[in-house]
């Protein structure tokens, strides 16, 4: 148990940018964030002990965090039991360069549908288009047409 | 494939992409034990609510002997409520599960999304199969209750009872699935908005 827990949060410690950058790209609202974290990370514990490496972890972590976000239930949220995590840091409330930069990616990837924004931030995690494909659940061929839409929507952003 | 990477926005989005993931590296998020400790308490936290469920219906089941004792109510509808509670049970059962855990952590997004959906139409649906079994428990039970009792007093005050657990039972369980609906609803519009 001890083994397991370390392990886990060994593995939460090294993707945890991965999960926040979901987090942060489908909400900017601070408890919301922390609570689909927190929602992420029981989604990844109750499926630890079934993980057995058949996937690559961050495909697997990948795939957990954008189905999370997509099911993720408000009302169970706001009546659920809730441990802080101390959640310090949100980019959206600084004013520097870096700030602003980050609330325009934000903006623009807001302004696509839920498939199209897991797309993107897939696309932008360099993953290739198959394994895009794997975690949205279409072929690579599809995940290209998708992708040049993006692109069109994008630019007339 | 067409070339999707030939585009300044793209170029831009990679940028910005690249100074979140700059500002979260910097950062130290969370405290590592606090992970394992809020991950403990809301699992234990949806166990709880999920036994609760379960332990719900095994609790009507096991006091369906109570017709009989109070009222005079035949083994049989005691047997038929039994198997009612059951059913109900594995109904909740079988409707949830794919949703609930296992494709969030090993399916890809859209199955998900299907799966949601064929939660909404079980939801949906589950009227159709629940009003008629609850209009022929209820009409047994009222046989039952007027067959062998002659006090009418008694008939009186305990269909009163039965109406009201009805009614506020009634009223909790169509609100709890009216939420269900509302949320596989946006669930589906988060898919389909593209």
């Amino acid at each position: 148990m001890q083994n397991k827990e370390q392990l886990f949060t060994e593995i939460v410690n090294g993707h945890k940018r991965t999960i926040y950058t979901v987090c942060y790209m489908f909400s900017n609202d601070t408890a919301e964030i922390e609570d689909l974290f927190q929602e992420i990370l029981i989604k990844m514990w109750s499926g630890f002990d079934t993980f057995r490496g058949d996937s690559d972890i961050n495909t697997w972590i990948w795939r957990v965090s954008l189905n999370t976000c997509l099911n993720f239930d408000r009302k169970k949220r706001r009546g659920g039991e809730r441990v802080g995590l101390s959640v310090d840091i949100n980019p959206y409330t600084d004013t520097d360069d870096d700030a602003l930069q980050i609330k325009q990616l934000h903006k623009r990837i807001n302004q696509l549908g839920f498939v199209d924004r897991s797309i993107i931030l897939l696309w932008l995690e360099n993953m290739s288009y198959d394994e895009i494909g794997a975690i949205v659940g279409i072929s690579a061929k599809n995940v290209s047409v998708k992708l040049v839409r993006i692109k069109e929507r994008l630019k007339q952003m | 494939m067409e070339d999707f990477t030939l585009s300044a926005e793209l170029d831009q989005m990679r940028s910005e992409y690249a100074t979140l993931k700059k500002k979260l590296d910097e950062q130290e998020i969370i405290n590592s034990k606090l992970i394992v400790n809020s991950v403990k308490t809301k699992v234990d936290s949806l166990d709880r609510h999920e036994r609760f469920e379960y332990v719900a219906c095994a609790f009507a089941a096991l006091l369906s002997p109570v017709y009989h004792y109070t009222f005079n109510a035949s083994w049989w509808f005691c047997l038929g409520t039994v198997v009612l509670m059951f059913f109900c049970g594995y109904k909740t059962w079988l409707e949830h599960r794919n949703v609930k855990a296992y494709d969030v952590r090993s399916k890809d997004m859209l199955s998900v999304a299907k799966n949601v959906r064929k939660l909404r139409q079980d939801y949906t649906n589950w009227l159709n199969v629940a009003l008629p079994l609850l209009v022929v428990w209820l009409g047994w039970l009222f046989a039952e209750l007027m067959m062998n009792n002659d006090d009418k007093k008694f008939v009186i005050l305990m269909a009163g009872s039965i109406i009201c657990g009805l009614l506020i039972g009634g009223s909790i369980g169509l609100s709890m699935r009216r939420k269900v609906i509302r949320t596989c609803d946006e669930i589906i519009a988060q898919i389909e908005e593209n």
